[in-house]
């Protein structure tokens, strides 16, 4: 499998998986019959820019997800950046973290984003929002009307991949330089 | 143009990527008048770190048309995703293309007559050496003489080696310890600035190369063409047929842009260069009175013999840090297994020892450890940087049964039928693999690595053998300068012409005959000297 291959892959699955949570948005538009079922976020634009609310929720989930910790400036600066670019890049991505910031405030509650590390850690637990790595869980079908099964089984790895593939996930292992960004020739020869 | 009739010109090139660039150049700066009809646009250089973005983002950047130009469907046992593996516009798949530049050895051309397998060539690695030799000073190929398996060479490569690459050390060591030779990967790369392009900058994304570093023909030919005075580029400009007079000769083509009006280019010489596939569709499209089956297709060969080169990755967790990910591009191979063995029991192929193994990448572990936190962070620290892999490249051997045919049932954008592809994996290739992989994992075990594994099998982007070549008309479509048995005024040129695939990538092979094959048009102009 070339590298060409894995990205194709990636892209492939990501978009199945949306395309499965939000089937109009898939290949060609048809318009909605009567009596047909709209999803509650179907008629978001898609030139729309993620609001600043629902991008506060989406960075402090990621919080919890990727680190258990506040992020740092630089981190949080470059995954908003990265969601951002994901959005504007796919109608569908932008729905997904639309659903995703919207499903974590619940009605008489402070704004997930205003809650503590630990609050919304237990929060994340609470409604069960975590990776689960159980395989009988990925064979599963996933379930499109489930908001909750939508945010955990693709909005959650949706933000973990776009936190980890972003210039804070190469900080973390301590890489200056990596794909997408132009550097030194001979960096690759060396051990740093 | 002429006044209500079609356009006219000496030659007329369908198709501007690497075999149509090449020579719309050739025979431009030999002072013939050229036109080519390229169906995608010229890509706009300035974009292309906006293009490096989307591909990091898992999009296909080089997708600029509308979808119902790119139909298609396939079969067999394992999927050709052709919207993915070729280019449309200036440039063609060499805009995307991995840049390896690999000669074939000199037993490649002769496979029929050394190990009874496959087909002979009709030329030799020794009519072709002064075409690769003129293809690697075009292309600019960075590479050294440490093969111990290459044919001999008449000259050095033009651009030195790139260096090693940390865990190409690592694999080295192990693979001495085996008893594998490991050299140099030759790739159309600038290892230094060369004929105005920059150095590479080790950008990570070879698939959309943001410097220009990478050699693709909108940047090393076609500029230099139409620069000539002598070349023109129609972009937007989509063939739908060649129509023929009484004589089979091909009198024009017939193109259409996105507003589906048909035009037509007249010429008395036409270079169909659209790709392996697209080709060979084009060819199927072309019925006429005299050709009921399609043009050039008198030995019904059209299309058939469809190769590309199946792959693998065995890839494992070493105990020490490898560094990977920090180049786009493989810089150590070995031909240890390519070209000295007996190919009819044990088949070609080589070894890339990747700088970008899959699975290893931050996000490929934090996704697939199902860890979330503080322990996910953990996890990503702990894990990255040990994952090594070796691709095992394979041979594929022609088989009439893989072929590309016309699929009636699926209608493109100007509703011609879609190709379709099927290819399937015999049990000499995956014998050969499965040998691969064998030679791969001990060379891991000498690593020291552990959780060795193998990915699936899959295809490399090639298109080769739906046009092949020989001496034979009622097995070949081409004779040995590419012109086509049936069809006098009309060369076929690509990797559709290769006759067998060689374990090597066929870029070069395919840049070096485009070379040879423009020589020969141009000789056909001119008389020679004191004739």
């Amino acid at each position: 499998m070339t590298r060409r291959d894995l990205l194709q892959a990636f892209g492939v699955v990501l978009r199945g998986a949306i395309a499965l949570v939000f089937p109009a948005c898939a290949g060609r538009r048809e318009p909605a019959g009567p009596g047909s079922s709209t999803h509650p976020l179907e008629n978001t634009s898609s030139t729309a820019k993620l609001p600043a609310s629902e991008m506060e929720n989406l960075v402090a989930l990621t919080e919890v997800l990727v680190q258990g910790r506040p992020l740092s400036p630089f981190e949080r600066g470059k995954l908003v950046e990265a969601i951002n670019e994901r959005a504007l890049s796919e109608p569908e991505r932008l729905r997904l973290y639309r659903l995703t910031a919207s499903f974590l405030d619940q009605p008489g509650q402070p704004r997930f984003a205003d809650l503590s590390l630990a609050e919304r850690t237990e929060v994340v637990l609470r409604r069960r929002l975590v990776p689960d790595s159980e395989r009988e869980e990925s064979s599963r079908p996933l379930s499109p009307s489930e908001p909750q099964d939508v945010v955990r089984r693709v909005g959650v790895p949706e933000l973990i991949a776009c936190y980890y593939r972003s210039p804070a996930g190469w900080a973390v292992v301590g890489y200056e330089s990596f794909p997408g960004r132009c550097s030194d020739l001979l960096g690759y020869t060396r051990p740093d | 143009m002429t006044a209500n009739g079609p356009e006219e010109t000496e030659v007329c090139i369908i198709g501007a990527g690497l075999a149509g660039g090449i020579m719309a150049f050739e025979l431009a700066r030999r002072g013939i008048r050229v036109l080519v009809l390229e169906s995608g646009p010229r890509h706009d250089f300035n974009r292309r770190f906006e293009g490096m973005r989307q591909f990091l983002q898992g999009e296909n950047p080089w997708r600029t048309l509308p979808p119902e130009m790119d139909r298609y469907t396939f079969s067999g046992s394992v999927p050709y995703f052709l919207d993915y593996n070729r280019v449309r516009g200036v440039g063609g798949s060499s805009l995307g293309w991995e840049g390896y530049a690999l000669r074939f050895h000199a037993n490649d051309f002769r496979l029929r007559s050394l190990y009874g397998i496959g087909e002979d060539w009709p030329i030799s690695y020794e009519d072709l050496e002064p075409y690769y030799r003129a293809a690697e000073s075009a292309l600019g190929v960075a590479g050294t003489s440490d093969d111990p398996w290459a044919s001999p060479r008449s000259s050095p490569f033009p651009l030195p080696p790139f260096a090693f690459s940390y865990s190409d050390g690592m694999f080295a060591r192990a693979c001495a310890r085996v008893g594998i030779a490991l050299h140099h990967l030759p790739q159309a790369r600038n290892s230094v600035a060369y004929a105005g392009r920059s150095q590479c900058r080790a950008c990570g994304t070879c698939h959309v190369c943001p410097t220009g570093a990478k050699a693709s023909v909108d940047l090393t030919h076609v500029p230099q063409a139409e620069a000539t005075g002598n070349a023109r580029v129609v972009t937007d400009a989509t063939v739908l047929r060649l129509e023929v007079d009484r004589s089979n000769r091909v009198t024009s083509v017939v193109y259409a842009g996105r507003d589906r009006r048909e035009r037509r280019v007249s010429a008395p010489l036409f270079v169909l260069a659209a790709g392996g596939v697209e080709t060979a569709r084009l060819l199927l499209l072309s019925v006429s009175e005299s050709s009921p089956t399609g043009l050039a297709n008198a030995s019904g060969l059209v299309g058939k013999y469809f190769m590309c080169h199946p792959v693998i990755d065995i890839t494992g967790r070493v105990p020490k840090k490898a560094y990977p990910y920090r180049v786009g591009f493989s810089t150590a191979m070995s031909r240890q297994f390519a070209v000295d063995r007996d190919r009819a029991r044990q088949g070609a192929f080589y070894l890339e020892f990747l700088n970008f193994p899959r699975d290893g990448q931050p996000e490929d572990l934090a996704l697939a450890s199902g860890k979330w936190g503080e322990a996910l962070r953990r996890h990503v620290e702990t894990e990255f940087g040990h994952t090594v892999g070796i691709r095992v490249y394979c041979e594929q051997l022609p088989d009439p049964r893989n072929s590309v045919v016309l699929n009636p049932q699926v209608k493109d954008y100007f509703g011609n039928p879609a190709p379709h592809i099927t290819c399937n994996i015999g049990p000499h290739e995956r014998a050969t693999l499965a040998e691969g992989a064998t030679v791969a994992k001990r060379i891991l075990e000498a690593m020291g690595a552990s959780r060795i594994q193998s990915s699936e099998l899959s295809l490399a982007a090639h298109q080769i053998g739906t046009h092949r070549m020989g001496t034979d008309p009622r097995t070949s479509v081409v004779d040995s300068t590419l012109r086509a048995h049936d069809v006098p005024n009309l060369y076929l040129v690509g990797s559709g012409c290769l006759v067998t695939t060689s374990s090597s990538p066929p870029g070069l092979t395919t840049a070096a005959l485009a070379i040879r094959a423009s020589e020969h048009i141009a000789s056909l102009r001119r008389p020679a000297a004191g004739a």
